[in-house]
């Protein structure tokens, strides 16, 4: 056991580390260590990616605070008080409190998916597979819509994604599809490498093409000042804590992760908060807490939909479902049946990997932040490295070399072009159940006519149905607070 | 990340065209799939249905997609005044992105095929180096030849050791 926490627990350094540069993406971390540990033993592998998990999302704050670049999706919105936070010299409050903010975050996540996981495991034993495909195509729908970009833009990449999964045999009747009679096409394309391509190679692409950099001034932080301050905490409205319900609630949501979970919380908080210390957008210490409490909580909620019903919560959480399926875990409704014990330790790693990323946060925080001076050109180099090593290591496929850097090449295109690249590993992952479920209502309905009706006569797939349209309604709100930030 | 995201149009036409070659290469399979091999399409058990609806959806966005970028682009006076400024700079931009990134992929691929010859030290090490020379554009050709250099004997013998030492990848 003992192994297994220094597992995670070098797994939330390599997080952090990842997740505090900008331009590495916890995604790009998960898919990079994925590859690297698939001939790891399966508990191993878990504590480590789990570790990495945890860390990373909290990596993200340390550079949303430090150079108001968000080391990961999930604290941009950290950095709307965050950075005037440091501007105004408090840099160290500020970061003390993200830190803490994470820790209650991440172990309220943990309990939502302690509670939540085996409630949700008995009603998902019985769906079937018109439930399933609502659920897959609500993901794919959300993550379309909610992405940068527009709507029809990440619908195409969501569309491109499944067709990616469908190269090779089809899995019901061995047909070959898409193809085009190419020997190396009929194993299909493995999604760790696409996933490596699109969120590893093609960073580096945008960090090789960009000129924009940073200054950062922070020489380093006071540890004794990164201690939680009670003093100051006890001072604010408690309505801060509204955040961890929501994010956790977000994070449950198929499709959605933690950046949503912090804006949706952070607009609610603006609302709610009549009396925050100082107006929020210009270093409301309120505006620190809430999206960092709303991120981690959303770690428990995108996992509870992931190892419940096979859904990944975000794309970082399609990663960690790929890795599961590598390494023979099967998430989805039998797992609380079959893999009970898989799921209290997952829970184990999750709660750990939080305590060890708050640990590490604190005293490693000098450390990153000299890291963060490392030379662009120097990351550059390396990075292709590990995606390079990561390819190969999966199958010793040389090939998978060349289908990772046509990847990147087509990340990078489509990103410039402001098409999202999420929706494409959703898409890689969910494809398969969406077309699994689809066929299966069709044979169990015996017609489309008769499929289209059965969502509105079974309870539970209409239920889902309802909680679509809800959510495509919660969307507005998010858009409406991304376009005033 | 995404710069000038109005004036992108090099990749709004790769993008595209991209998009515009899946449904091609969908509908080719498809069809041919129907044709030579008699596999039905509509029929509940058919094994190309779900790719033809899908393939029907992503034509229909592409659609949509494309009208929304004719309709977006400049008028011809704005283009005659752009061609003389903005426009100009932004072209050079991409043009330079492109020939970079294409730099990049065909040194990419250089090392993925001498990486069984030359095995894992000396090609990552010819790698790493040339990337750090290429990518480093603020210090002289001097600057440049020793930093890459010294970075690249500090790192190598890391990166070997993690991926050999502690992640056990087999290594080329």
């Amino acid at each position: 056991m003992l192994m297994l926490l220094l597992y995670n627990f070098v797994g939330t350094i390599v997080g952090l580390v990842m997740g505090a540069m900008p331009g590495l993406t916890v995604t790009m971390t998960a898919a990079l260590i994925v590859s690297l540990t698939f001939g790891w033993q399966m508990i191993e592998a878990l504590a480590f990616i789990i570790g990495a998990f945890c860390g990373g999302v909290l990596g993200g704050a340390l550079s949303a605070i430090a150079i108001n670049i968000p080391g990961t999706a999930a604290a941009v919105a950290t950095t709307f008080d965050g950075f005037p936070l440091k501007k105004r010299g408090e840099a160290d409050t500020a970061l003390g409190l993200a830190l803490f903010s994470s820790l209650v975050g991440g172990l309220f996540g943990l309990i939502f998916f302690l509670i939540l996981g085996p409630i949700i495991g008995k009603y998902a034993l019985k769906f079937g597979a018109q439930e399933y495909f609502i659920l897959t195509i609500w993901g794919l729908t959300l993550v379309s819509l909610l992405s940068k970009g527009n709507f029809r833009k990440g619908l195409i990449s969501a569309g491109i994604g499944i067709f990616i999964g469908m190269i090779g045999m089809d899995p019901v009747t061995g047909l070959m599809r898409f193809t085009l009679n190419v020997p190396l096409l009929s194993g299909g394309i493995h999604y760790v490498v696409a996933m490596i391509g699109l969120f590893g190679m093609k960073e580096v692409f945008v960090q090789l093409t960009s000129e924009t950099g940073f200054k950062l001034d922070i020489k380093g932080y006071n540890i004794l000042k990164l201690l939680p301050n009670f003093k100051l905490i006890k001072k604010l409205d408690l309505k801060w804590l509204i955040a961890a319900p929501l994010g956790a609630f977000v994070g449950l949501l198929p499709g959605t992760g933690g950046d949503i979970g912090a804006l949706v919380s952070y607009g609610t908080a603006k609302n709610i908060i009549k009396k925050p210390s100082r107006p929020f957008g210009e270093g409301a210490y309120e505006g620190v807490i809430v999206p960092e409490v709303a991120n981690k909580a959303a770690v428990g909620g995108a996992l509870t939909t992931m190892l419940t019903l096979g859904i990944p919560g975000d794309s970082v959480t399609a990663v960690i479902l790929g890795a599961f399926y590598i390494h023979g875990l099967l998430p989805g409704p039998t797992f609380m049946l079959i893999e009970k014990d898989y799921f209290y330790l997952i829970a184990l790693f999750v709660g750990t990997g939080m305590i060890f990323a708050y640990i590490v946060g604190i005293f490693g925080s000098n450390a990153m932040i000299k890291m963060l001076n490392l030379p662009k050109w120097y990351l550059i180099a390396f990075i292709p490295i590990l995606c390079i090593v990561g390819s190969y290591a999966l199958q010793n496929k040389i090939t998978d070399i060349l289908f990772m850097l046509i990847f990147g090449v087509i990340g990078f295109i489509l990103e410039k072009s402001n098409y999202p690249v999420s929706p494409i590993i959703l898409g890689i992952i969910l494809g398969p159940m969406v077309e699994t479920n689809f066929r299966q209502g069709l044979i169990i309905t015996g017609s489309f006519q008769s499929m289209i009706t059965s969502f509105f006569t079974r309870p539970l797939a209409l239920v889902l149905l309802i909680l679509f349209v809800a959510s495509f309604l919660l969307q507005s709100k998010v858009k409406e607070l991304e376009k005033n930030k | 990340m995404v710069q000038n995201e109005g004036k992108n149009t090099v990749y709004k036409i790769l993008s595209l065209s991209f998009s515009l070659l899946i449904i091609v290469v969908m509908f080719f399979d498809i069809i041919n799939k129907y044709s030579q091999q008699n596999i039905k399409i509509f029929s509940i058990e058919s094994p190309i249905l779900f790719p033809f609806l899908l393939g029907l959806l992503l034509l229909i966005n592409f659609m949509l997609e494309l009208r929304a970028e004719i309709k977006n682009r400049p008028t011809k006076a704005e283009n005659i005044v752009e061609k003389m400024g903005e426009k100009a700079i932004v072209e050079n931009k991409q043009g330079k992105e492109i020939l970079t990134i294409l730099i990049f992929t065909a040194i990419s691929l250089i090392y993925m095929y001498i990486l069984p010859i030359f095995h894992f030290i000396i090609a990552t090490s010819i790698y790493m180096f040339l990337i750090m020379f290429i990518a480093n554009n603020r210090d002289n050709i001097l600057q440049r030849l020793v930093k890459s250099a010294i970075w690249t004997a500090i790192t190598i013998p890391i990166i070997y050791y993690i991926f050999y030492g502690i992640f056990d990848v087999i290594l080329p």
